[in-house]
């Protein structure tokens, strides 16, 4: 007989209260005035701000490791009044970067998506890769726990399984959950020390449970239910063909300017999108002192590719489209051997004019040209 | 698919009857999303047939009208509601569309239900199906369905509109049979609540609302007479107005700068609370300066072709302003 | 320990020398503040450096310096936006940031025991100094070396001092070839690739190396593969908007590759598959 172990729904609230003394603790949270979900820290629930775990949020959970706006380094010009023709200048990187800072406590992200998860395993390649990694990203990464939980439900704007994904995929979660009505059970679990102490320390609000086999069945069922219903919605994408279309279709540019003349390249979708991570650099001044930030763009936007000359390779909003489509469906599956959309369907849901990447995809795939 | 209704046939007839003059022609059609639809836009005459009309054609498709003028060389016509057609009369009237070249196929209104608020009233909760059948409004979420009364959802303009059977500007109007038919408000009731407030409460609100900005530009992007968005001097280097860190600070200033860059412009169409992705109420503002400008120049925007707007001429002596009053 | 090295942070350097080449082009001499730093800094040719006034911005450029010298880098920069003409508005003994090296080089030692065909325009002439001093510091390794620069008119060349030299030089064929003729100027006139034709050089065992603006590049490559060039022999820099120079940011990526970290050499077989490299 096999024993899993469950948390009881009603000592949930508990649960992560206890887990905020020695952690931070992020999860979706609803504002109850609009009705948007975004992930927030546990400190920030109240009567306004409730936990709901069953939706998806607005917002993806990228900015908890790749926030908007980013303090790089700060700068000052010294100058000695003695000696008026000598500049010199000083540089002092913000407080972030002190590894005792960013290690003092851990992270937990809690309710997160499996789509969500398969984002950051994206954003992994991007900015945990090659000989200059971000440090402070890896750094988060490190120090962060992810405790997922699988979709028994299936939205009209999902769509993991037809880009390789499924509503429960954990393999890079350190605790996967599945909600079985009044409990959640720990389906899967990372042999990681930090992963054991944490459940070492909460076992009070755990209970191990033999499991017959109607449980078992039980379990496989929601499992499978999921993964049938989001199959059924949307047809799947062979990632090969898909990059082979992309670049046979690139130069149709009929196809493209009328696939995407709804488009109004505002930065709805990228900003939603977890797996979007393009950022700006920019200088701050005022008198002898400034800073350099780095904070979130759009390639959708015509400021994007503009050159000082005033030529821009991507003038028009089809170019810049046909340019994110192909980064997703295309050229990161070039260099990384993985597709970059991970079927969330947040862009979906935000677009202000309906624009459907499903759409787009599907008629770039059956365009004749 | 939803049965046709009597004003989609007479819309799509009089289409095909004038498309031959036309190299595009916008309108709406079927989207997957409940709720939502989707812009169409039809260079061929087999096409016409996926147009509809209905309570949910809330987008103002008057935003392509700017940047299609300048890139088709023939005629374009654009299905509107008579509020929309406010956008293309004031933009007309700014010299920046030509009359001959943008046609407004106005269709009388019926109500336009805003699924924002809908949303806010299930609690947020995603909907897996929505129907809308006679006055009512059936709902399938997760957990539970929803009835609910069409007339409490409307969009906020819809509640003060006197032009639904009216409009102040077409160039062919499509008479609706059904007429708009809920309790009237006062136009700036919401404003004139919210002025009352004190300076204090005020800061904080706005404080909160613009924390949740991303600068996404999506409300400077959807405005019909924002023509301005590849050009914008909140994302320029040179001259170097705006900062393009995202905070709170910088989404007040940059929407402080719409505000101004609008001021008498603004037809309160509302498409830019709509799609906001962080919901900020950016309405209280540009309703705030219309009524401003209501009372200091008896100036409503997109009403009036003949009339010049008022920010856009000098006058030596103003005739509602008492400069002596000013001071 | 380098997994927390801020790659994004510059090291300061110091403005030793401006050299004005052109009324809107000037090169900057710097030397790093840190000494050893400078005595110990590698780079081949064809890498990039992001440069920064502080206040202003950072923007990329070719280190057009030979790399065997140790004593400081060389950089040309034209006046166009508002860090260059920030960079313009410095003196001598003011400091820039400086992010280097950056991006890939010139592969060189697949060249060797070849002819070397090098194609300048204008500011163009940048990225192939470092490698045409490396070849001629390096003679014996490579054949026969030409160098064909176009400019607008006589004024717009850049670095008259190394052309006075190499025109006396054994070592390296110089042609100058200037758009219109004009009084005083007695060397060949016309646009690059119709001198190109003219000169109608071998493509036997030779490779060709061509910078310069989109639109000499675009037709000198008509005229190369005309001359039945192929297309691993021939060699180009791109030019994209860059950011963080370290393949991150995504902004200068042309098709799958990053003009920043997978060029900007790149041979024109390279270009020929992968979408948007002409524009």
């Amino acid at each position: 007989m096999k024993t899993l172990t469950y948390i009881k729904k009603e000592n949930l609230n508990t649960f992560l209260e206890e887990l905020n003394k020695d952690y931070d603790v992020f999860l979706p949270v609803q504002n109850r005035e609009n009705g948007t979900i975004n992930f927030e820290s546990l400190d920030t629930v109240n009567d306004n701000n409730v936990v709901n775990l069953k939706e998806k949020t607005r917002k993806s959970p990228k900015s908890l490791f790749f926030p908007p706006t980013e303090n790089l380094f700060e700068f000052e010009y010294i100058k000695d009044i003695k000696t008026p023709d000598i500049m010199e200048i000083k540089l002092s990187e913000s407080e972030e970067m002190i590894p005792d800072k960013i290690n003092s406590r851990k992270n937990i992200i809690f309710g997160i998506k499996p789509c969500d998860v398969m984002a950051l395993k994206c954003l992994d390649l991007v900015f945990g890769e090659g000989e200059k990694k971000d440090s402070r990203y890896v750094m988060k990464r490190a120090n962060t726990i992810i405790i997922s939980i699988g979709c028994n439900n299936i939205f009209p704007d999902c769509f993991c399984t037809s880009v390789g994904g499924n509503p429960f995929y954990f393999d890079h979660s350190d605790l996967g959950l599945i909600d079985m009505g009044p409990d959640l059970v720990i389906f899967k679990s990372s042999e990681k020390d930090d992963i054991r102490e944490l459940l070492d320390k909460s076992h009070k609000f755990f209970e191990e449970r033999e499991i017959n086999s109607d449980e078992e069945i039980k379990i496989k069922k929601i499992i499978s239910d999921s993964e049938v219903k989001c199959r059924s919605n949307n047809e799947s994408v062979n990632a090969e063909d898909i990059v082979l279309d992309m670049e046979n279709k690139f130069n149709d540019e009929e196809m493209w300017k009328n696939i995407t003349r709804k488009c109004i390249s505002c930065a709805a979708c990228t900003y939603v999108c977890p797996t979007c991570v393009c950022f700006n650099i920019g200088d701050e001044q005022s008198g002898m002192k400034g800073e350099r930030y780095k904070c979130w763009d759009f390639c959708t936007n015509y400021y994007y590719t503009l050159e000082a000359s005033g030529h821009n390779p991507r003038e028009n909003i089809y170019q810049r489209y046909r340019n994110k489509i192909n980064c997703k469906y295309n050229y990161f599956y070039k260099r990384n051997k993985n597709l970059y959309c991970v079927g969330c369907g947040r862009c979906i849901d935000v677009c202000p004019v309906g624009m459907d990447i499903r759409e787009i995809v599907k008629h770039v795939r059956s365009s004749q040209k | 698919m939803q049965q046709e209704n009597s004003v989609e046939k007479k819309l799509k007839e009089k289409i095909r009857e004038v498309f031959d003059g036309f190299e595009l022609v916008i309108g709406y059609s079927q989207s997957k999303i409940p709720l939502k639809v989707n812009p169409l836009f039809i260079k061929g005459k087999e096409e016409i047939d996926g147009l509809i009309f209905n309570k949910l054609c809330i987008n103002n498709l008057a935003t392509y009208s700017y940047a299609l003028s300048n890139e088709l060389k023939g005629k374009i016509g654009i299905v509107l509601k008579p509020c929309d057609a406010r956008s293309v009369s004031q933009l007309i009237s700014e010299e920046l569309l030509n009359k001959d070249r943008v046609k407004s196929i106005v269709v009388g209104c019926a109500g336009i239900l805003d699924y924002k608020k809908i949303y806010k009233e299930i609690g947020g909760l995603k909907i897996i199906s929505a129907d809308i059948k006679d006055e009512q409004i059936i709902i399938d979420t997760i957990d539970e369905s929803f009835t609910l009364e069409a007339k409490n959802f409307y969009a906020g303009k819809c509640y003060s509109c006197k032009i639904y059977d009216n409009p102040p500007y077409y160039d062919e109007f499509i008479e609706n049979e059904s007429k708009l038919n809920i309790e009237q408000e006062n136009e700036y009731e919401d404003v004139e609540k919210f002025e009352k407030l004190n300076l204090e409460e005020i800061n904080a609100f706005w404080d909160l609302q613009f924390g949740k900005c991303i600068r996404c530009y999506a409300c400077r992007n959807i405005c019909p007479l924002e023509i301005c968005r590849d050009k914008c001097i909140a994302q320029l280097d040179v001259p170097h107005w705006q900062s393009q860190k995202i905070n709170s600070a910088e989404g007040k200033f940059f929407q402080l700068i719409r505000v101004f860059h609008l001021a008498g412009r603004c037809t309160e169409c509302g498409e830019c609370e709509r799609v906001c992705p962080a919901n900020i109420q950016i309405m209280k503002l540009m309703k705030k300066v219309n009524k401003d400008v209501l009372k200091l120049f008896n100036y409503r925007p997109g009403y009036n072709l003949d009339e010049k707007p008022p920010l856009l001429t000098f006058k030596n002596v103003e005739k509602n302003i008492k400069e002596e009053e000013l001071i | 320990m380098d997994i927390m090295k801020n790659h994004l942070l510059p090291r300061i350097a110091t403005i030793k020398k401006i050299i004005n080449e052109t009324p809107n082009i000037l090169s900057l001499q710097v030397v790093l503040d840190d000494d050893e730093a400078m005595k110990n800094f590698i780079f081949e040719p064809g890498q990039v450096a992001q440069i920064s006034v502080f206040g202003f911005g950072e923007s990329t450029f070719v280190i057009n310096s030979t790399p065997s010298n140790k004593d400081y880098l060389q950089f040309s920069v034209m006046k166009s936006g508002v860090n260059t003409t920030a960079i313009h508005n410095l003196s001598e003994g003011e400091k820039v940031g400086i992010r280097a090296p950056l991006g890939n080089w010139f592969p060189y030692k697949n060249m060797e025991g070849k002819n070397i065909l090098f194609i300048g325009g204008g500011i163009g002439m940048a990225p192939l100094r470092p490698l045409i001093f490396h070849t001629l510091e390096n003679k014996e390794k490579y054949m026969k070396l030409t160098f064909l620069y176009a400019a607008k008119s006589p004024d717009d060349f850049c670095f008259k001092y190394d052309l006075d030299e190499w025109e006396k030089s054994k070592d390296i064929q110089l042609v100058q070839t200037i758009d219109n003729s004009c009084y005083g100027w007695d060397k060949e006139v016309g646009l690059c690739p119709n001198v190109l034709e003219k000169m109608n050089p071998s493509p036997q065992n030779t490779i060709a190396v061509l910078c310069g603006p989109p639109i000499m590049i675009k037709y000198t490559i008509g005229i190369l593969k005309k001359l039945n060039f192929e297309d691993e022999n021939i060699y180009t820099t791109l030019e994209r908007r860059m950011k963080c120079g370290i393949g991150k940011c995504g902004r200068c990526n042309i098709g799958e590759k990053f003009v920043c970290v997978d060029g900007p050499v790149f041979s024109l077989k390279e270009l020929n598959s992968i979408p948007e490299s002409f524009i």
